[in-house]
């Protein structure tokens, strides 16, 4: 072996030591880099590292369902299906065979002969098809993707979900997916132009379902993108008690975003720490003071009135048992399958039938005179059977005010006064009382404030006084406009609903009651989260014998056949107390409506507020039709109407009166 | 071979090589629970071939390897060549060669047969002031044809182990300053060119992505941002053995390859990682005190190639993995899975074994 004698070996250790010292430091670097990651970044990362594998996936909440008061479901959350597909399954050589299948499914169970859009139905679903099933791809690609249709998940028929499972057989990729869908049962339609039927009950009341905004969405963390909460009646009013509260689900994912089986170890490990699930809870259910029966009778005795409203509630309790408002809608249909186009023809309704008008203001004419006759009896300036003259008009200043009547009513008393409604008898009493204490009187009758009902806009309503008229009206406050707001003109406006509570007031001894809608609000498991009681806003007690003259005219008002403007509303079964509205719109200006809504807008909207049975009142109901005409024509009736069918529904009249009517029938 | 003796045998460094052989398997089953992954047991299996192998080249007389040394560099060139015609496409570059039985990495060879030469070289040329430019063209045409054929699979990590390798031997020989200075200029000066005319957009793509690893997460990212996520979310002591969510989710690629030591990590965490780093940081120094107290200059260069070899692919391999340099398909020497890098590897330590075998019969005899 050969020996190398200039070996450098002085060289080689010292420079084997200088690289050792940079093999040295390249290892500290690395390990300081180790540390560096692990330490310092590692909780950063570490949560990175489960937020590549943990999803998570809300589980939707049941709304509780409202009921009415005999528990018939009104509302109701019930699961909806839908179609949904899979674009990890679905193999591209289905898609064509698939679009034909579609196709097929929804022609055959939605091409009818009723249904006139048959070729429309069937484009949209065609090209919907085609465009839609061009499908997501990477990570992605594992989240189902609904079907729509206008831009809504297409909800499927029975028949259709048995078609498309079975369709399942032979291509994979699709399934039927199931969500919760706000269905009002009671107002139900079949197809988009029967709005307008008897079977529609009360849907202001209830209200609908709409999608939340950005906003809510980032203020409220109940909110998502697929959530839907109450925008309207009492799905809005009573949102915190239907809604509950959803659950969520969260599993472990690939990187490629395929959902892992959850016993697998290293799943099971990475889901150390996380909850897992939380169940959703079901929203409350509520129940109503509604009957649905009731609904069903305003809603048939108001048939033929383009627009208005008709309230019911019981007198003693304040309790409503029916409130209904025309034109309705349909909340299936707002709740989340409102077409641009429907929403536009309704929008362009002059009927306006997504006002509430149950709970929105209007003059109310002459259902009013009952405040002034308070006023004036509690001011100790009338005596009821005084009688005071009742020309058919009225010269005041330099006005001259008219009664409906022009021939006068002569020499009457407080009851004819009522019953014929003479308007010069309350101008002279209006007189006397001032604009300002009329406004007062009103006020503890429950007018010109929100009765609580909370739904819809409610309407304050207004009870004008001189320094309300000297703000707003083009030269202040004259003493005329006390004359007007006597008998329910001027700028006096009241709600329905605030006229059921006053003649409420009047039929039970006095007090003011805040009407309610709400009975209960009830758990699940059937336990009472909070019950509604009668609530005593004002008390016009003190006075008994005002209220008792005062109902004299109004019994006067139906069943005195030869004076009495009620007496359209004259039921033959038993005695009831009522008073007529017609009250003048003011002329609008000229507007750019069509003549025929111009024609409509300048009738004088009729009244009619009454309580029964007159000697042991249970229920007031009022009636009011916008633009409807005279009260005494066209409101009595619908009262009669109502009354009849709650009598034979409910026996409001005493059985010997009852008997009668059976003979009569 | 007659004076072999076991006794003779470093056994501190058989011992680093078998502890990371056993990490290396452990490290390996951990990827495949779950799966029909035996990675672990073929790992297993290469390794024990590798050590035999190992022991085999540890004991063959050093002047017979120098006798085979051009024989096996004609070889190497000759596979190098054959993977460019013949060699199985894999993402896009022929690395490999199918035996039949195995696929087979001529690259990984190269690295012996650019260590073996050149130390050979360096044995028959010797120049006391130092080597000048015109004394390394033979190494320049020794070096530069396996890192020509490597780049033209193309292999950036690979040629550029052929180059850290060759490079970190001749300076550790003796150079000429001005030699040096030349070689530095001019690899300054072609350095940009190499940037547009040699290197492939993805190359260029996963340099840049190094500079902005947010920037870019779902294509060149992806593989680095999910490295530092594995080895971040290990902490002190790591996830656990088989708890890597990284790996079993799918989300780190390579994982039993390249990133083998971001699992490494996640699992085992700081302890883990620089276990292993400190075990190849006392390989790399006993390559290099061999080289110090080398009987020859053979010696010397295969014991400074040795080391070299181990060094440059843990920095080329840990550093992408740590996101400190460009991904590159280098390979961590003997935990990442594969036979040719287990076997070239293994062949590598049998060669410095041998080396010190020898030294220490040379010493026992002068004693």
């Amino acid at each position: 072996m050969r020996i190398q004698g200039e070996l450098p070996v002085a060289a080689y250790r010292r420079r084997a030591v200088r690289f050792s010292l940079v093999a040295l430091a390249v290892c500290m670097i690395l390990i300081g880099r180790l540390a560096y990651l692990q330490f310092v970044e590692g909780p950063t990362l570490k949560m990175v590292s489960s937020s590549n594998y943990v999803r998570t996936k809300r589980l939707p909440a049941q709304r509780g369902s409202i009921l009415d008061r005999n528990g018939a479901v009104l509302a109701v959350h019930e699961p909806a299906f839908g179609l949904a597909f899979q674009p990890y399954l679905l193999k591209d050589d289905d898609i064509p065979t698939l679009i034909e299948e579609l196709k097929k499914i929804f022609d055959e169970t939605e091409g009818g002969k009723n249904n006139v859009k048959k070729d429309a139905v069937r484009t949209i679903h065609y090209l919907d098809l085609v465009k839609q099933l061009k499908l997501p791809r990477g990570a992605d690609r594992f989240v189902p993707v609904p079907f729509l249709v206008d831009g809504k998940r297409k909800i499927l028929n029975r028949k259709q979900v048995a078609q498309i499972e079975s369709l399942r057989a032979t291509i994979s990729g699709i399934l039927v997916d199931q969500r919760y869908m706000r269905r009002y049962p009671q107002n139900e339609h079949k197809y988009e132009d029967e709005d307008d039927k008897p079977w529609k009950l009360g849907a202001h009341l209830l209200g609908y379902l709409g999608r939340p905004t950005a906003a809510e969405i980032r203020a409220n963390p109940r909110y998502h993108v697929d959530s839907m909460l109450g925008r309207a009646g009492l799905e809005r009013r009573l949102e915190n008690d239907l809604a509950g509260k959803d659950g969520f689900e969260r599993y472990v994912v690939s990187a490629s975003g395929r959902e892992q089986k959850p016993d697998v170890a290293w799943v099971k490990k990475a889901m150390k720490g996380i909850v897992p699930r939380e169940d959703p809870k079901r929203g409350f259910d509520v129940e109503l003071t509604i009957d649905s029966t009731m609904q069903r009778i305003l809603t048939n005795a108001m048939s033929g009135r383009d627009s208005g409203a008709a309230v019911v509630i019981e007198v003693e309790t304040g309790a409503i048992l029916g409130i209904v408002s025309k034109p309705t809608y349909d909340p299936n249909v707002w709740s989340g399958r409102l077409t641009r186009r429907r929403k536009q023809a309704i929008d362009n309704d002059p009927h306006k039938p997504m006002v509430d008008k149950s709970v929105q203001a209007y003059f109310p004419g002459s259902v009013y005179k009952v405040v002034t006759a308070f006023a004036a009896m509690d001011l100790g300036m009338l005596d009821p059977l005084e009688l005071i003259e009742s020309p058919g008009a009225y010269e005041f200043g330099n006005r001259t005010f008219h009664c409906h009547k022009r021939s006068g009513h002569g020499r009457i008393n407080l009851a004819r006064a009522l019953s014929a409604s003479a308007d010069v008898y309350f101008y002279k009493l209006g007189e006397q009382i001032g604009i300002d204490r009329l406004a007062q009187y009103g006020r503890r009758f429950g007018f010109g404030r929100r009765t609580g009902l909370s739904i819809n806009g409610e309407s304050k309503g207004l009870m004008p006084t001189k320094a309300y008229h000297d703000e707003t009206t083009p030269g202040g406050y004259q003493y005329g406009l006390a004359l007007s707001t006597a008998v329910g003109q001027g700028d006096v406006r009241t709600t329905p609903l605030q006229v059921a509570v006053a003649y409420a007031a009047l039929a039970n001894g006095g007090r003011v009651l805040k009407p309610y809608v709400v009975n209960r609000v009830i758990r699940s498991d059937g336990s009472i989260v909070r019950e509604s009681k009668p609530t005593v806003v004002d008390t016009l007690a003190d006075h008994i014998q005002f209220l008792d003259s005062i109902n004299e005219g109004l019994r006067q008002a139906v069943h005195d056949e030869e004076f009495g403007t009620g007496y359209l509303a004259a039921v033959k079964d038993g005695l009831i107390g009522g008073k007529t509205g017609t009250a003048q719109v003011r002329k609008l200006g000229r507007g750019r409506n069509r003549h025929v809504i111009r024609h409509f807008r300048e009738r004088d909207h009729a009244w009619f507020a009454a309580f029964a049975p007159y000697d042991a009142p249970k229920i007031a109901v009022v009636v009011f039709i916008e633009h409807g005409g005279s009260g005494g024509k066209q409101a009595a009736p619908v009262i009669r109407k109502i009354l009849e069918k709650y009598h034979r529904n409910f026996t409001l009249f005493a059985q010997a009166e009852t008997a009668q009517s059976e003979d009569s029938r | 071979m007659s004076n072999f003796s076991w006794r003779l045998i470093p056994w501190g460094v058989v011992f680093i090589v078998i502890a990371l052989s056993a990490i290396s398997v452990i490290n390996l089953h951990s990827t495949g629970i779950g799966t029909d992954s035996q990675v672990h047991v073929t790992q297993l299996i290469w390794l024990a071939a590798g050590s035999v192998l190992m022991f085999i080249v540890a004991m063959i007389d050093v002047r017979i390897i120098r006798q085979l040394i051009p024989t096996f560099y004609v070889m190497v060139i000759i596979a190098l060549a054959l993977v460019l015609v013949i060699g199985k496409e894999v993402n896009g570059s022929r690395r490999w060669l199918d035996l039949g039985f195995a696929g087979f990495q001529p690259s990984e060879l190269a690295k012996l047969a650019v260590i073996l030469s050149l130390a050979g070289w360096f044995h028959r040329v010797a120049r006391p002031d130092g080597y000048g430019l015109g004394d390394l063209v033979p190494v320049a045409v020794l070096l530069g044809v396996p890192m020509f054929l490597v780049l033209k699979e193309p292999d950036l990590g690979h040629t550029l182990m052929l180059l850290f390798i060759g490079g970190t031997m001749v300076i550790f020989e003796k150079l000429q300053r001005r030699a040096f200075i030349s070689i530095v200029l001019t690899a300054l000066l072609i350095a940009p060119g190499l940037w547009t005319f040699v290197l492939h957009d993805y190359q260029k793509n996963r340099i840049l992505t190094l500079l902005d690893s947010d920037g870019d997460k779902l294509r060149t990212g992806w593989h680095a941002r999910q490295a530092r996520i594995a080895v971040g979310s290990g902490g002190l002591l790591g996830k656990g053995h088989g708890s890597g969510t990284q790996v079993a989710g799918e989300f780190l690629p390579e994982n039993h390859t390249d990133f083998v030591f971001a699992h490494l990590s996640e699992e085992h965490g700081f302890v883990g990682g620089s276990t292993v780093l400190l075990l190849y940081f006392l390989l790399v120094l006993s390559s290099l005190r061999a080289a110090a107290r080398a009987r020859d200059r053979f010696a010397a260069g295969v014991a400074i190639g040795v080391g070299a070899l181990i060094f440059w692919h843990v920095l080329m391999n840990i550093g992408m993995v740590l996101n400190i340099l460009p991904v590159t398909g280098v390979t961590l020497p003997l935990l990442s899975y594969g036979g040719t890098s287990a076997l070239t590897v293994m062949c590598a330590i049998g060669l410095l074994l041998n080396i010190e075998v020898r030294r220490s019969m040379f010493q026992s005899r002068l004693s």
